[in-house]
């Protein structure tokens, strides 16, 4: 006979004692405490022990396992009851009740359970509409102490007329009476304590609304609809007007004065797109935005310009060092200009009044007794006639555990520690490569130690707004403790230190650089102190930029030296510091020609916007990155211009065709405000991340604004509405002039980002300046453009980059290996071998456990062979392609085999470095798969064309697949690998269908002469396509002309042997 | 109440190969799904919904197991999904006698937990892993399934490293 152990006066107690007698099963009941120590685990009351002794401890369980449903409806409702009652009603009755939960989330779910049950009855009792069931036993039994209770009863259920009756009726039920004359029911409060302790609710189970809202994506609170609402009520009056830009700009006391500085590039090199992302790109995105929080910002940017490397390139090409700088300062500004970096004032280090300002410090710091001299050695290379700056010499790295070999005499580039250039072992001049000489001599050293309190106390307070490896790189230093700098040199080519029997010495960059911000501010200003040394009631907090090779010298260098002159320096508040981008996967080098230097970018035709956005979108933060051309392309293609630049162009054409250019009235319902309300969710963050300057978190969200707007433009489909009633051609209004404010919203959240297409963007909305313009403390979309705002004339904001242009691009920056083929040809097999031994050296470093600094220059170097021996197996093909197609079959078959490596030892767990190099080697396989394939097909083009209408049919399900997983709502994650798979297939069916045509061109109809006709066929076809797009054709209409284009534009491709070029051009 | 409920329905859905539907959230948060004309209201409902249109018997035999199956989707609903951090000392009691957790064999039960307690074992430590062995053996061995997983990675439950520390059990 089962048992119902139950404490006293639990309704669920009750509840499987009537669902026992419905039906007719024998049982005995059990009166235990809930703290018995009996009680099975999850220790809930009621439970039920059946005669098996299976415990059953849910009590909606226990009572279908007494009286089961028999019958299934098509909503179920049964089951929809018994969720009902134990989610919403029974939890909520515990808390409020039992619980004497004040929190008003919870009792909002009980009042709306209630009017939903009497919604319910109200058709009709019972809740299935048939027979009395288990969920009305539940729902009854949860809602009789309550009814029970006369004052509660009265309190609580008096607006539920159809309540209380069904209340009563059942009350009535033979079973019910004999239930409750075996099971005593108490007061209301007595038996929601014991079903609250029975069941062991606790107040977590609901969480409020609001952090669901922020949780889920798609559900918005009601309060963030009001506030939505609200919001769109008021106009650009209600936002402060955006601030005139005067010169000089100062801060002001009182207001949020924003002073950015980005690292100084070295003269001499041409910054490369790491360079350019990692400080001045940043800083620039930066500072425009707090432009637009109407912040008092200046920005300060420059070159640092002195020491030995620009003394050596004087020499090399005959030029003085000055000369050198001109030159070289040029070529920086115009990079920079060309990237829109809008520093308020771009200066250099070699100025009277860095000079000045260095000597002035020296002199403080050396009075405020900072300073010390100590006898040195320098190590002189006697054949090129002068001492060796620490980056001239090279050497073993001094460290134990390091093993480096070319360690650089100021830092080890495998261990990454600083070197004193006199430690390395064996060194080595870097130019003539001959053992140099140490010779004394006296320098003066930046007393570091002394300062260290100050500094430690400092960087306590201020190290909270860092970035994380800022933090992390400063805390190593600090806990290394600190030791003596030395700060002068014996060199020619700086700033000479100002006292008598060391006139001959020059600063060195450790304490010349960074000083360079305070005297090009000075440069710019004559009231520069007003930044650098702040009158006490002016609050500035100064942002550094750079990348995290540089903070050192931000945030233990510089800070010393203010701090030690104790004038009341402003110190940084905010130290960004970037990883490092990587150019696609590989290091960027000058010297062999790897990757995009800054002069190379303005050559390859990409607007400088595109660069700044994908920059930005792949900015190193946390973690290196890496640039690549393709997926340049790809998120120029996929988000500038089918996500944002088709939503704005879309808005902005709809305004133009169908409202004569004018903002339409908008009379916003729920479905409006629900997507201003996503938007805001978005602004929000957009402003929350760039306040802490997370770049590339703030282009995600504009991203983000944009897709609501395409899902609400493709949702509400004004162009269909346009055709229809006059109250639907009004909702299209107020759809259009919703999204013309989105676009204008949009454009200024671009500005930092993109300022050339925001700036394009306005213009063509015609938003007055005042849309510039963001309220940080509480960021809501306002109405920027009222009805009957004039827009002006629409364009294309972004054009689509092609994949032959990223083929064009991947070739003419990746080096030179490929210039020299002929050379590398013969040596397929010595390539092999050597390919084989470093192989061989790699792994035996790596199962060693050394770090991966040391392994990882070996890596570089099996990587460096292994192209080449691909450039070298390229080459041999072509002289016998016979041999090539045959091995189709084998090279599937290791494509297959390999990637079942990878994917095996991916999904073990083990770490990238481990898998990465057998995904290099399914890579080049897959490439030689395709070229194999290529040359294949015409030999047998039978089987291809077989596959066409296999391959059709295969891609028409997988696009099924993905539209209803996309529609379904599910995460992005889920439906990505899906539409992966669509594309893939996609492509095959291209490249059937190519190797189809040419196989057989007399059965398609289209011979190589016929190109001129097709392309015409295609434009018409395009034509017809467009309009009936824009003119608000249902897409049953339009779609079998897109099925026809396309096919058009595959023939194309089939008689050009040019790759389709895709139906989503921008729409010009 | 957890958002993550509709992702758990969806992924248990794409388990059992069922369409899984429009999912969203409805007064009080209870998910709310319709497919075909039909609609359902209710976690547990939407999930029994599910269950007949499925292949793959998940669903117990007995009347028995069917309570048992019905009390483990509910206890998960109610107590694990809020706070599963909360719950998992007593998940790993009870799967201390057991492979599943109703009868001998997988059930939709089974399949849900695994969901709804993949963030948490994810980001478990190995000596917590250690602390709750049943629950990791359990876990593991769901994992092992590649449908179940989906795009989940494998939680690692090396043991090696806890060797050192407890070799007795090990």
């Amino acid at each position: 006979m089962p048992v119902i152990y139950t404490n006293e006066s639990n309704p669920a107690g009750l509840k499987l004692i009537i669902s026992a007698k419905f039906g007719s099963v024998n049982y005995q009941v059990k009166i235990i405490e809930s703290a018995d120590k009996t009680v099975p685990a999850p220790r809930v009351l009621p439970y039920v022990e059946t005669d098996r002794e299976t415990v059953i401890f849910s009590s909606n369980a226990g009572a279908q396992y007494f009286y089961p449903n028999k019958e299934v409806d098509s909503t179920n409702s049964v089951q929809q009851w018994l969720d009902f009652e134990v989610y919403e009603l029974a939890q909520s009755l515990a808390l409020v009740i039992g619980g004497s939960s004040k929190v008003q989330k919870i009792k909002d779910i009980l009042s709306s359970s209630l009017k939903l049950l009497n919604d319910k009855l109200k058709e009709g009792a019972p809740l299935n509409g048939k027979t009395i069931e288990v969920c009305d036993i539940a729902v009854w039994s949860a809602l009789y102490p309550l009814h029970n209770d006369k004052k509660m009863s009265k309190e609580y259920l008096e607006p539920y007329p159809d309540i209380l009756n069904w209340m009563t009726h059942f009350t009535e039920n033979t079973f019910v009476k004999e239930a409750l004359a075996e099971f005593k029911i108490l007061d209301a409060l007595t038996s929601y304590q014991a079903l609250l302790i029975g069941a062991k609710y606790t107040a977590v189970n609901i969480k409020s609304s609001t952090e669901v809202a922020t949780a889920n994506p798609d559900v918005v609170s009601p309060e963030e609809l009001k506030s939505a609402e609200e919001a769109f009520k008021k106009t650009l009056n209600n936002l402060p007007k955006p601030k005139k830009e005067v010169h000089p700009i100062l801060p002001v006391a009182g207001e949020k004065n924003v002073l950015i500085t980005s690292a100084l590039p070295y003269v001499n090199n041409v910054p490369h797109l790491g360079n350019i992302i990692g400080c001045v790109l940043s800083s620039d995105v930066f500072a425009r935005f707090s432009r637009l929080c109407n912040w008092n910002t200046l920005l300060i940017g420059g070159t640092d310009e002195y020491g030995t490397a620009t003394e050596t390139k004087a020499l090399e090409e005959g030029l003085t060092p000055q000369q050198i700088c001109d030159k070289y300062f040029e070529i920086h500004n115009n990079i920079y200009r060309w990237f829109n970096i809008g520093f308020d004032y771009f200066g250099r280090t070699t100025t009277p009044e860095q000079t000045r300002l260095v000597q002035d410090m020296f002199i403080t710091l050396n009075n405020n007794g900072f300073m010390q001299t100590q006898p040195v050695e320098q190590l002189l290379c006697e054949k090129c006639n002068r001492y060796l700056a620490d980056r001239f010499v090279e050497g073993g790295c001094p460290h134990p555990g390091c093993n480096y070999e070319d360690a650089r005499g100021d830092q080890c580039d495998g261990c990454g520690k600083l070197v004193n250039s006199t430690e390395l072992k064996n060194p080595r001049c870097k130019v003539c490569r001959t053992a140099p000489v140490k010779r004394t001599s006296k320098q003066f050293f930046l007393d570091l130690p002394k300062l260290e309190p100050l500094l430690h106390h400092w960087m306590e307070k201020s190290s909270q707004g860092w970035t994380n490896n800022a933090k992390v790189i400063s805390k190593s230093w600090m806990k290394e403790g600190l030791k003596p700098r030395c700060i002068t040199r014996d060199l020619k080519w700086g700033v000479p230190v100002p006292l008598d029997g060391y006139r001959d010495k020059v600063f060195y960059v450790w304490f010349d650089a960074p000083l360079g911000y305070v005297s090009m501010t000075s440069k710019y200003t004559k009231d520069w102190e007003k930044w650098w040394r702040p009158a006490k009631e002016t609050d500035i907090t100064l942002f550094q930029f750079m990348a995290k090779d540089n903070v050192p010298f931000h945030s233990v260098m510089f800070p010393a030296t203010l701090l030690g002159a104790n004038k009341g320096y402003t110190l940084v508040s905010h130290i960004m510091a970037t990883e490092y981008l990587n150019y696609e996967d590989g290091k960027f080098s000058k010297s062999r020609g790897v990757g995009v230097f800054g002069t190379d970018a303005q050559e390859t035709g990409i607007p400088s916007d595109v660069w700044r956005f994908y920059l930005l979108y792949v900015r190193p933060e946390g973690q290196d990155s890496s640039f690549s051309w393709v997926d340049l392309a790809t998120k120029n293609n996929s988000e500038l211009l089918n996500n944002l630049g088709n939503f704005v162009n879309r808005a902005l054409v709809f305004t133009e065709k169908f409202f004569g250019s004018t903002v339409p009235a908008m009379n916003l319902t729920e479905e409006d405000l629900t997507v201003l309300a996503l938007c805001t969710r978005e602004l929000k963050s957009y402003v929350a991340s760039l306040e802490k300057a997370k770049l590339r978190d703030g282009i995600r969200y504009i991203l983000a604004i944009s897709k609501h707007g395409n899902q609400y433009m493709q949702s509400t489909q004004p162009w269909v509405l346009l055709k229809r009633t006059d109250d639907d051609k009004q909702r299209a209004g107020t759809v259009v002039g919703v999204c013309v404010n989105i676009a204008c919203l949009l454009a200024t959240l671009m500005l930092p980002y993109m300022p050339d297409s925001s700036r394009a963007l306005k213009a063509q909305l015609n938003a007055p300046p005042e849309t510039n313009i963001l309220t940080p403390d509480n960021p809501e979309i306002v109405m920027f453009l009222p009805e009957g705002h004039k827009i002006g004339k629409p364009a294309p904001l972004f054009s689509k980059i092609e994949p032959a242009q990223v083929e064009e691009m991947k070739k003419k920056f990746g080096g030179q290996q490929s210039d020299k083929p002929s050379a590398v040809s013969g040596d397929v097999s010595a390539l092999e071998k050597a390919i084989q031994e470093q192989g061989d050296k790699v792994r035996v470093l790596k199962s060693s456990g050394s770090p991966k600094t040391t392994w990882q220059p070996e890596v570089a170097i099996l990587l460096d062979l292994k192209k080449k021996l691909e450039a070298a197996q390229k080459a041999v093909p072509a002289s016998a392609p016979t041999s090539v197609s045959g091995d189709v079959a084998t090279l599937e078959k290791a494509v297959q085999e390999q990637g079942e490596k990878v994917r095996s030892l991916k999904s073990s767990g083990v770490p990238k470095a481990t898998w990465q190099p057998e995904v290099t080697i399914l890579l080049d396989l897959k490439k030689k798969l395709e070229a194999a394939q290529k040359a294949a097909p015409a030999s047998a083009p039978s089987s291809g064309s077989d596959d066409v209408a296999s391959l059709e049919k295969a891609v028409q399900e997988q696009g099924e697949k993905v539209r209803s997983l996309k529609s379904s709502g599910v995460p992005k994650a889920t439906w990505q690998p899906e539409v992966t798979i669509l594309l893939d297939l996609k492509k095959k069916l291209e490249a059937a269908q190519k190797s189809t045509v040419t196989a057989s061109p007399s059965t398609n109809g289209v011979a190589i002469a016929d190109v001129n006709e097709i392309q015409c066929a295609i434009d018409k076809q395009a034509l017809l396509v467009r309009q009936l797009k824009e003119g608000g054709a249902a897409k049953s209409e339009w779609s079998p002309q897109v099925t026809i284009l396309l096919d058009l534009k595959a023939k194309l491709a089939a008689a050009t042997g040019q790759p389709s070029t895709g139906g989503k051009k921008s729409k010009k | 109440m957890s958002s993550n409920y509709l992702s758990h329905l969806n992924q248990v859905a794409t388990f059992m190969k069922v369409p899984p539907g429009k999912l969203t959230l409805g007064i009080n948060n209870v998910p709310m799904h319709s497919h075909e004309g039909k609609t359902h209201r209710g976690f547990l409902n939407i999930l029994y919904s599910y269950l007949p249109h499925s292949t793959k018997n998940l669903a117990g035999e007995t009347s028995e197991e069917k309570a048992e199956l019905y009390q483990w989707l509910e206890y998960s609903l109610i107590y694990v999904s809020q706070s599963p951090l909360h719950y998992l000392s007593e998940i790993n009691e009870f799967l201390t006698t057991r492979t599943y957790f109703v009868a001998q064999t997988l059930t939709i039960a089974d399949v849900l937990l695994y969901y709804i307690l993949y963030n948490v074992m994810e980001n478990l430590t190995y000596l917590e892993k250690e602390k709750y062995i049943n629950l990791s053996r359990w876990f593991d061995n769901m994992q092992q399934n590649p449908e179940l997983r989906q795009k989940n990675k494998l939680v690692d439950f090396n043991t090696n490293y806890l060797a050192a520390i407890s070799p007795a059990r090990h």
